[in-house]
Parts: C-alpha cells; structure tokens; sequence
C-alpha cells in the first residue's frame, strides 16, 4: 500500500512539472486554427486550397478571399507549405491579443505527451550566428546521455562528501567539546549562506589563486570540453553537509551521553568501535529522516552552480548565452525531480531495513 | 546568571541588528547617496594611462566616490541596493504572509476537525519532496516569451505562495492535532462549542507564540528561492534592457537585463552574468542577500530561545520599562526627522521599452 502510494506521488510530482511548466503554451497571440493566405494576380485561393483537402476557404463569399482553415495547431506546418506554392505572394497567422485558452493548452499537453512516448525530449534553439538568420533547433536526444552523465559526475560524489563531513564533524563535535563549538558557529552560518552566494567565493577564490599562482588552478566556468568539477561537487556537498550535521550532531550527542555508550566503554570498547557498532547504528533514523531534505537542498545547488558555471548539464543549459530557448525544460526538469523520488524511495527502503523498530507491544 | 546576561545580550543584539534591516527596508531611499536617475550617472570617466587621457566607460569599481563601484548604466551600485531593500524584502514579506494567511486557517481546521488531512498530507509531500525549483523555473522560463513583466510578476506570486501552503498547513495541522487531544479542548466540545470557536478561541492562543518563529523561518526560506531563482533570471519587476555591443552584418546587439530600482534578485542576476569582468557588482549584492538572510536566522533563533526559556528574559510592561520606552521614542523621533529633512532619492519611472546603450551622449 505504500508502495502504491509513494508511487502515486511520484506520478502526481511529474504530471505537476509537465502541467505547471507548459502554462506558457496555452497562451494563444495568434489564431490556431486559421491562417492568411494572399495570392498572386489573377490566381485563385480555392485553386490553391484545391490541392490540400485538410484546408478550406473560410471566407469564401468576400470580394477577395483571404482566410484558410487549418487542422488545430499546425501553423507552423501550413505557413511554409503555402508559402512555397508558386501561386501564392505570401501567407501569415492572424495576430490575437494575448489570452490564455484552455483548448490550446490541453492540445499542446497532449502534443507534448504524445512527443515525450516517442522519445523526444525536446529541442534546443541556437541563436543563429548571422542576424539574419533564423534559429537552429537541435534535438536535445542526441546530447541528453552526456548531460546527465555529466550532471551525476558531481552531484553523486558531492552528495557522498556532505553524507561523509555531516557524520564525520557530527562525531567530532560530539567528541571533542571545543571543536565542537566551532563547528557550532561555523555550521550556523554556512546555513545562512545562500547556495549562489557559496558559488560565487568559490569563483572568486578561483580567480585569486589564479592571480597570484600565475595559472589556473581550478576551472570556474566551461570552455568547449573543460568541465568545472571542484566547484559543483563542493556547492553540492557543502549546504547538504551543514543541514546532515546540523541533526546529526544532535543525534550523535544524544547517544554518546547515553549510559549504554558509557557501559560500552567500560567493558573495554574502543572509541571506534564504540563509533561503528552502536552510535552510527543508533543515528540511522536521524540521517534516513533528513536525506530527503539534503538531496532536494544538493539538486537545487546543483542547478545554481550550474547556471553559474555555464554548465551544459541538465540544470544549467538552459541560460547558456549562445541559446534562444530550449522545449526541453519540462523534460530535464523531471529528470532532475525523478531523481530526488528515486532517493527518497531509496531512503524509505532503507528506513524499513536498517532502523530498529523499539515501539512496545500492546 | 552569565547565561542569561549572554542570552539578554543577544536577543539585544538580533533585535538591533533586525531593527538595522528594517530601516534599511523603509528609509533606504532617503540614505542612498546618490540619485539614480539619468541625470546623476556616470557613463564615462577619464584616466590618465601612460601619461595619456583615456576615456573609459562604466561600470566602474569601488571607490571614495562609488563605495561598492558603479554599473553598466552608471548608477551607483550602494544607491540600487539600498533602493532594492524594500522591493525584495518587501516581495518576501508579502509572499509569506499570504503563504500564512491561506496555510494557517486550513491547517487549524483541518488538524481540530481531521477533515482533509490526507489530502493535506498528500499535497505536501508533492510540493515538499521536489525543490520547488524545479516546479518554478520552467513555468517562468516559458512564461517570459508569452506575458509583460506585470502578469509574470503575479503569476510568479501565485507559484511562490502556492509551493509554501501546504507545508506551513501540514505543520500547524500537526500542532492543532496535537493540542486538540487536550482536556480543556474536549471540555469545549462536550460544553458545546462550535468548530470555529475551537479553534480560533481555544487554540489559536496556544499555537500564536510559534507563529513568529515559524514565520521568520518562512520568510528566510522565501528569500532562499528568490536567490535561487535570480540566479536563473527570474525576479520581479522586470528591467532595462541595456545594450553593451551595437549589432553588427554578423553579430546580433549584445544585451543584458538591468533592474530599474535595485530589487536584489535583478542585481544578482546581472551580477551572475557578468561575474569574471565585474566581480564588485555580484559581491555587493551577495553580500546584502547573504547579511540579510543572516540577521533574520540570527533574529529567529534568538527569538525561538526567547519563548523557549522566558525566564531568562525578565521584562517589565513596556509603559513601566523607562530605558525601553525611551529607546522607542528616540528612534521614532530619528525616522520621523529623515522623513521630514531627508530627501527620497527613489529612481522616478521611465517610459516601457527603453533600450539605453552603452555609447549614449555623454552626461
């Protein structure tokens, strides 16, 4: 039954990002369904409609007819095709004022449903190098595979260091009580450092130690094949960390004061022994309780370090400069959403599995 | 004894710097040093290279005259962002109180009645288990081709209070739950008191000492996603569109978003693009994002410890509190004279459309 209804969720999560995100598209600023079609001298618009049994003259019983019926939403497949007709001067849309409408919205979800079954995520549109050019669309597919692989390159191993420092400075802290009050402060501001604003030091420290090394020391943007990689996998580990050892620390602290620790080392356990079979044992409920949390906070520092980096992953394409717009937002979207699901799903398995279930009988 | 001379200390200290923040917020118009207006900024600037003049073009870095350096337009940055305060506070301040103004009621009577707590629950793990976003950025992104700044700006409202509700809802549901099993509560009930007067009678007082700190969480966590979302260019109010390099036969114009009045999420967002040749620009409004979103946690926390352990915050009635009383008095009286002798230099309002450019006249 649970298993039903996290599923459930995740299938409402995605058909949200699909829904919400293709708002833009069921604002209509031209008619959908008709088109203006003008002729040369002394030629016919029904001779042209003629040749194209999907079309019809709607204003047939006008001095000069002009408008012609399409099927729904294929003016973008109309428009060149009477464009090309050598019996045409021209053709265009007929401009709307902008309103939102519910049968164009509903018919570009289905179109968008019926593409993403198909297997096509979307397109990016490059802006053309030449003014007067129109703009190429490229299928994302193709660059889909690389994007991701490159996204999870420093999302997974960054998310594995916050995992390792919370638990790691956690048990320091709880350890040594005066490292411990400087993690405190430490770990109290690193909360209140916005995700973007850890990006940017990490960029200008780049620029310093370049500065004063006389070459790069590190990469703090993309150019062609050079990926940056310290600074997402530290943007991604760094917030993720403070949030696991913010509850961590109190998780560990409660169990090392608790007498079963005490009578652990009495009878002669090492410290770290003591570490691995009890306390870390004892503070799984704690860190499977805030994984989730820390995952969405390491996806979302991953988009803005990304964007920031000029990153061609799944987060950060979007606002590359050479770009004109991109389709496949809804697509990458998801699958950065669907990988947050995947973990919690992860760490609801895990919760069933590895946390010792101490509720009394009746 | 000490730990509560250390624990009046810092609520003293929160409390001032919050106060800071807030005068920020409604006086910073009138502190600004500069106007921002086309009138008052400095496109060019000329320095001596080698022994030879040269005329150079903003943005321009930090210096005696500029404090935190100019940008591209020539207004000074310290101006924009004492200006800004007030929108992007302001923003996040509305955003959360309409999150509470819809969460709060449906929470209490959905956690006193039990009426639609699973799908309360449900609603909140959807918005809650993705970062909202991912929910948000597509929306606007498709969005900016198709709306004026105006209609986004209320679409983006909506999707910012919407992604909050159900979280804050779940969170006071839980607490009303709570606190409904209590004896007083079911005395009420069986003494035959309305639903409605359960619980905005009977348990709102209860819940309205964790209203303030839970706000001040929310309006953290909303300044958290306007960052976010600046980074991605998407903040309110829309901009000018400032063009840096005229189009050429095989290039087209190179243009860039400034914001008019300083809303920091603009100022991020230009600052992000232009990070590796104007570093000051981002620094600078990093810097005010990150100092306010600190005072505010530092406030909350201090605040949080105040209502936890009232006892070592000993307090006499404001009426009788002389010290207090005068304190009040005197920083009314401080605002009251800069709104009588200080002057508002707030930037006026130029025409939609305006494209300024980098090779305008000289001013």
């Amino acid at each position: 039954m649970r298993i039903i209804k996290a599923l459930l969720i995740g299938v409402l999560i995605l058909i949200g990002i699909l829904l919400i995100s293709n708002i833009n598209r069921g604002f209509e600023t031209f008619e959908q369904d008709k088109i203006r079609v003008y002729t040369k001298v002394n030629m016919k618009l029904a001779d042209v409609v003629a040749a194209h049994p999907e079309t019809a003259v709607v204003d047939a019983d006008q001095r000069v007819p002009r408008l012609v019926s399409i099927p729904y939403g294929e003016a973008g497949k109309w428009l060149p095709i009477f464009r090309q007709d050598k019996r045409v001067a021209g053709a265009d849309t007929i401009p709307l004022k902008t309103h939102f409408s519910m049968k164009k919205y509903t018919y570009e979800i289905q179109s968008q449903v019926k593409q993403l079954l198909n297997g096509n995520f979307g397109h990016l549109i490059y802006t053309a190098y030449r003014p007067t050019d129109p703009p190429r669309e490229v299928p994302i597919n193709p660059q889909l595979g690389k994007m991701v692989a490159r996204t999870l390159s420093y999302l997974v191993p960054g998310l594995a260091l916050g995992l390792l420092l919370g638990y790691a400075l956690s048990c320091l802290a709880a350890w040594k009580q005066k490292v411990g009050r400087v993690l405190d402060a430490f770990h109290a501001v690193l909360l209140g450092l916005p995700d973007f604003f850890v990006v940017v030091l990490l960029q200008m420290l780049g620029i310093l130690l370049a500065k004063a090394m006389g070459h790069n020391v590190y990469n703090i943007m993309q150019f062609g094949d050079e990926v940056p990689f310290l600074i997402p996998f530290l943007a991604i580990a760094i917030l993720p960390g403070a949030i696991l050892y913010g509850t961590l620390r109190l998780a560990v602290q409660r169990e090392w004061d608790e007498g079963y620790i005490k009578t652990a080392h009495a009878k002669g356990l090492s410290r770290t022994q003591v570490l691995y079979t009890h306390i870390l044992r004892n503070t799984a409920h704690d860190l499977l309780a805030v994984l989730p949390r820390a995952v969405s906070v390491a996806v979302t520092s991953l988009v803005v370090a990304e964007v920031m980096c000029a990153i061609i992953g799944l987060g950060g394409y979007s606002v590359d400069r050479r770009l004109a717009g991109t389709t496949a937002l809804p697509a990458t979207c998801a699958i950065l959403a669907a990988f947050v699901m995947v973990t919690h799903l992860l760490v609801a398995v895990l919760k069933r599995r590895l946390v010792v279930h101490t509720k009394e009988g009746a | 004894m000490r730990q509560a001379r250390n624990a009046r200390i810092l609520y003293g200290l929160s409390l001032a710097l919050f106060g800071a923040l807030m005068f920020v917020v409604f006086f910073g118009s009138y502190i600004m040093p500069h106007y921002v207006d086309r009138d008052h900024r400095l496109l060019y600037d000329t320095v001596i290279v080698d022994g030879m003049k040269r005329s150079v073009a903003a943005p321009f870095p930090p210096s005696s005259e500029f404090w935190l350096g100019t940008d591209h337009r020539g207004y000074d940055i310290l101006s924009l962002l004492l200006n800004g305060a007030k929108y992007t506070i302001g923003f996040a301040l509305a955003v959360t109180v309409l999150r509470f103004l819809i969460a709060v009621p449906l929470g209490l009577l959905s956690g006193a009645t039990g009426k639609g707590r699973s799908v309360l629950t449900t609603l909140h793990l959807v918005t809650s288990s993705v970062p909202p976003l991912l929910f948000i950025f597509p929306t606007m992104y498709g969005l900016h081709r198709v709306l004026p700044p105006e209609q986004r700006d209320k679409i983006l409202v909506v999707l910012l209070v919407v992604f909050g509700i159900f979280q804050i809802a779940h969170q006071f549901a839980d607490r009303a739950a709570h606190t409904s099993e209590r004896l007083f509560i079911t005395a009420a009930r069986m003494m035959g008191a309305s639903t409605r007067r359960i619980t905005f009678v009977h348990l709102w007082p209860h819940l309205r000492p964790e209203l303030l700190y839970a706000f001040l969480t929310e309006l953290v966590q909303v300044l958290f996603l306007f960052g976010q979302l600046a980074v991605v260019y998407v903040f309110i109010g829309g901009g000018e569109t400032f063009e840096i390099a005229d189009a050429t036969p095989f290039s087209k114009a190179v243009t860039i978003d400034l914001t008019r009045v300083g809303e920091w999420g603009g100022m991020i967002a230009y600052g992000t693009t232009v990070l590796k040749q104007y570093p000051w620009i981002i620094l600078s409004a990093g810097t005010f994002f990150t100092a306010a979103v600190l005072i505010l946690i530092f406030f909350a926390k201090q605040l949080q410890r105040r209502l936890a352990e009232p006892y070592l915050f000993p307090s006499r009635p404001l009426t009788e509190d002389g010290p207090r009383l005068a304190w009040i008095g005197v920083t009314a009286l401080a605002c009251l004279l800069l709104l009588i002798v200080g002057v508002d230099k707030k930037p006026p309002h130029y025409e939609d459309g305006y494209v300024s450019k980098a090779n305008q006249t000289r001013n």
